[in-house]
């Protein structure tokens, strides 16, 4: 027996590591083998609503999850002997049952103040019941057994804790290094979602000049991030729950059952609130650990922190890499979106268009009537380059009145139907100039066009042949719009009245 | 490579499996498969702690799994197709099962129809006689049946008895116990269409209290030790059982006791509740051999037999389901009641609608248990089940 029961320790001791089903599941089978049960069954009381709840059975040779609740009758033979720590044997139809009431926190085993296991052995009817003998060394084993249950606890609690710690370290990571906009808030959300497993996680930010909560991005349990600009809510009282959380006029706390399983998380930066991260375990059901709880709201001020500076480097990138005057971006963010765009023409096999744009005579413009005049040109023309793009097409102020525009995805011929649609428009702006002739002033564009991947295989090779065709219209007289494969007669229009210089065409302004 | 299989009242479905498993290893030595029972729920959480953390919580490559928690899963990437691994998967099975479980012809199929349980009311004929003259008659409608449980409990002098037995393992009630008679009632979960939660409806929440005035009236024990294998009916502690399995022969001393089915007593409209288990691939398991050898292996309808059969439940092909009808005298009212069978839908919304009104329903049956049983808590925790489901309703 002594043998066998340091056999028995050596097995648990290993189990222990594994986790509580792994130690129960070996206690289960080393009571049935040492007492010949046909049954045993591992339960916790659950003293909120009075039950014995079952947690493990063994039958069969096989230990397995089953489901038994039974009510804890004070009144009760069970009932009573189970609250004071007694073991209780009782003669059932078909079975008998000895149940082995233990502590599952003290040392000795024996049940304490707080939490408690029983064990419950069971005889098929025919077989013999349980003798007092019997009863006491079964008690003794199951209690000298569960001492080392602690250890299993213990082992899922460091399991906990590490887990924890490798959540403050890489969420502190990632709330430190988010720098660009889109995908920072993937980043935060998707470190939330990974690290506290919530069914769902959305990021909504107060859009202070439209006076509105806006949906930012929403992750779902697998960790997939998606926008949900869509939603947007009036930042009123009585709007919206989630107005009425951000205003300070609600807690969220509007139904018990979601306050176990939703998180409001107003987030705050030197007192003003800038938005709200919600967290939700709806779908699943899950209660939010009280203990990822606290963790969750002591990052809520590293979060807003985060979002904030997301949002302020997303107005100083906006400011570096975009032109003032014309809103386009500059020449280096254009370069960079360039060599991808074309790395992925190659890669789809799909033609790419470049266009090099030159407002005519712009110098003359600036120099007959003042650079003022010369900004408003440059002003309106990019705002018809941008409100006549789609989202893919990327325009770029390459320097002086030189304006590149990437069309991805185009053909030649579709090109130079959308630089025509653009040299329409720009031809049809009215500049106003107070002090000309006219009061208002009209601009006429030169447009050189070079196509991957029939004019050139690099992007060196696609800017150079761009710029040639370019200067091919230049040489022709200005004031068209050519393909690198056209020659200059055939892409020439029959009257280009506005292709001269400012002076010759309304005089000088001197003249007024 | 590890299944996961649901756990049952009847532990001899965990003694198929193993012997199916070990039969499985004899014809394919190569794979070598384990397996392990969870209850509804644990199931349900190791399903999520998979979603959330694939590498921390790895799930089993096999998974037996509820009929109705299939589309959920499926939409939330946990589940592999498998029409390109499984043959004709429409053509196994008969229209019943067909037309709730699988999608229409060249869908995608996530789960597989395993075994399914015809729900009717099994009663012990020697005890019934002493009560009633025809019992079938007398047993047809809900407010027979609580005739014929009255009569019972006054007739029999035992300290602990209970006309019917409580089917429910957990000795609560549950979702699954009392949608016969919300079905029977006229309700539902949801409304038609699937648009709204319906559960604070009339006629539903009649339904539920049918099913929950059984223990009310002291005809059903709640929270008792569990008796099933050994048990209330073989004691004679209980002569009435729902039941979704074969009818089985117990043994009363030197006796044997036959039980009888009836149709699901009708409280207003006949009802044929049928619940189905599928078995799914994980998608963590997809284009492993292993688990897509053991699916089709337990589909095979020679394994369908041998494992429904163990445990008295009914196979869900075709060929195997119709040998079952015909091996039992009572084949010819389970075919009936197969005509018209109802099963639960598949609404991504329906698993969470079932878990948190098995959490209703139960704290509702422990207040019974407690003699302190009130309708409005009931009711009371329905509106809130409803506000949260229209809310999913409306997100997923």
């Amino acid at each position: 027996m002594k043998k066998k029961e340091h056999d028995i320790y050596e097995e648990l001791e290993k189990a222990v590591l594994t986790g509580p089903n792994a130690f129960f599941g070996h206690l289960l089978r080393e009571l049935a083998a040492a007492y010949s049960l046909d049954g045993v069954c591992f339960f916790e009381p659950d003293l909120k609503r009075s039950l014995l709840s079952l947690r493990l059975r063994y039958k069969h040779g096989l230990v397995f999850e089953h489901e038994e609740n039974i009510r804890l009758d004070q009144a009760s033979p069970l009932g009573q002997a189970i609250l004071r720590g007694r073991s209780h044997a009782a003669r059932l139809p078909g079975m008998h049952h000895l149940y082995i009431p233990f502590s599952l926190e003290g040392q000795s085993g024996a049940p304490g103040p707080h939490r408690t296991g029983v064990i419950r052995a069971e005889r098929l009817h025919g077989k013999r019941g349980f003798r007092d003998r019997e009863r006491q060394g079964a008690l003794s084993m199951v209690r000298s057994l569960v001492r080392h249950y602690y250890r299993a606890e213990y082992a899922e609690l460091v399991r906990r804790h590490e887990r924890g710690m490798a959540a403050v370290a890489e969420l502190t990571e990632i709330f430190a290094t988010s720098i660009r906009v889109r995908e920072s808030f993937k980043h935060i959300l998707t470190g939330v979602q990974k690290y506290f497993g919530f069914d769902r996680v959305r990021l909504y930010l107060i859009d202070k000049g439209a006076n509105k909560l806006k949906g930012e991005y929403s992750a779902d349990i697998r960790g997939q991030v998606k926008s949900i600009s869509y939603d947007e809510i009036p930042l009123e009282p009585g709007a919206h729950r989630f107005a009425d959380i951000v205003l300070g006029k609600s807690t969220g706390a509007f139904m018990d059952r979601y306050r176990e399983c939703v998180l409001y998380l107003p987030l705050v930066v030197q007192g003003a609130t800038i938005g709200l991260l919600i967290v939700d375990n709806i779908l699943s059901q899950h209660k939010i650990d009280p203990d990822d709880l606290a963790m969750l709201k002591s990052f809520a001020g590293q979060i807003a922190l985060a979002v904030d500076n997301v949002k302020l480097f997303d107005k100083v990138e906006e400011l570096s890499l975009h032109d003032e005057l014309t809103k386009l971006p500059l020449r280096r963010y254009f370069m960079q979106r360039f060599q991808e765009e074309f790395y992925r023409a190659e890669r789809s096999r799909k033609p790419m268009a470049l266009v090099w744009i030159d407002l005519d005579y712009f110098k003359e413009i600036n120099d007959t009537y003042g650079h003022q005049i010369g900004d408003k040109v440059l002003k309106e023309v990019g705002r018809v380059i941008l409100s006549n793009l789609r989202k893919i097409d990327f325009p770029c102020r390459y320097g002086g009145d030189e304006i590149l525009i990437l069309l991805p995805e185009t053909t030649a011929l579709d090109a130079k139907k959308l630089c025509e649609r653009l040299a329409a428009e720009i031809r049809d702006l009215k500049i106003p100039v107070p002090f000309s002739r006219n009061r208002e002033l009209q601009v006429s564009l030169s447009v050189g066009i070079s196509v991957f991947p029939q004019d050139a295989s690099s992007t060196d090779e696609l800017l150079r042949k761009a710029d040639e065709t370019l200067y091919r219209v230049k040489s022709a007289g200005r004031g068209f719009i050519m393909l690198y494969d056209e020659k200059a007669a055939e892409a020439q229009p029959p009257a280009r009245d506005c292709a001269c210089p400012p002076a010759e065409k309304e005089g000088s302004p001197d003249a007024k | 490579m590890k299944i996961w299989i649901l756990s049952d009242y009847d532990s001899r479905k965990n003694l198929a499996v193993k012997n199916l498993l070990a039969r499985f290893h004899a014809e394919f030595p190569g794979h070598k498969a384990e397996f392990e029972v969870l209850t509804r729920r644990s199931l349900w959480d190791a399903l999520f702690a998979h979603l959330r953390d694939p590498k921390g919580s790895p799930a089993a490559g096999l998974i037996e799994l509820p009929q109705s928690w299939t589309p959920l899963f499926a939409k939330l990437g946990l589940l592999s197709d498998l029409s390109g691994l499984i043959e004709g998967p429409a053509a196994r099975y008969p229209d019943f099962i067909r037309r709730t479980c699988l999608p229409a012809e060249g869908g995608s199929v996530y789960a597989m129809p395993w075994w399914a349980e015809i729900v009717c009311l099994h009663y012990r004929a020697d005890s019934l006689k002493k009560v009633s003259k025809d019992p079938q008659a007398d047993l047809a409608s809900w407010d027979g049946l609580l005739k014929t449980c009255a009569a019972l409990k006054s007739a029999c002098r035992k300290k602990d008895y209970y006309p019917v037995e409580n089917s429910n393992p957990s000795g609560a009630v549950s979702a699954v116990d009392v949608l016969p008679c919300v079905w029977g009632r006229g309700g539902d979960l949801f409304s038609e269409g699937f648009s709204r939660c319906a559960v604070t409806r009339d006629e539903t929440v009649r339904g539920m209290e049918d099913y929950l005035s059984l223990a009310a009236r002291g005809y059903m024990p709640l929270f008792e030790e569990n008796f099933h294998e050994s048990g209330f009916l073989v004691s004679g502690l209980s002569d009435l059982v729902f039941s979704g399995r074969q009818p089985i022969q117990v043994r009363s001393g030197s006796r044997a006791v036959h039980m009888r089915p009836v149709p699901y007593p009708s409280s207003g409209r006949p009802v044929s509740p049928c619940f189905v288990n599928s078995l799914a691939l994980c998608s963590c398991a997809a284009g492993e051999e292993a688990p897509v050898e053991l699916l089709k292996w337990l589909l095979d309808p020679r394994q369908a037999r041998y494992f429904t059969g163990a445990f008295g439940a009914f196979p869900c092909h075709r060929q195997p389901l119709e040998d079952a009808l015909d091996s039992t005298r009572h084949g010819a009212m389970y075919r009936k009641l197969l005509e018209n069978a109802r099963l639960r839908p598949g609404v991504t919304a329906y698993p969470t609608c079932e878990i948190l009104l098995d959490s209703a329903l139960a704290a509702a049956a422990l207040r019974s248990a407690e003699g302190d049983y009130d309708g409005d808590d009931l009711r009371r925790e329905l509106i809130k089940l409803q506000g949260e489901i229209d809310y999913l309703l409306s997100i997923y």
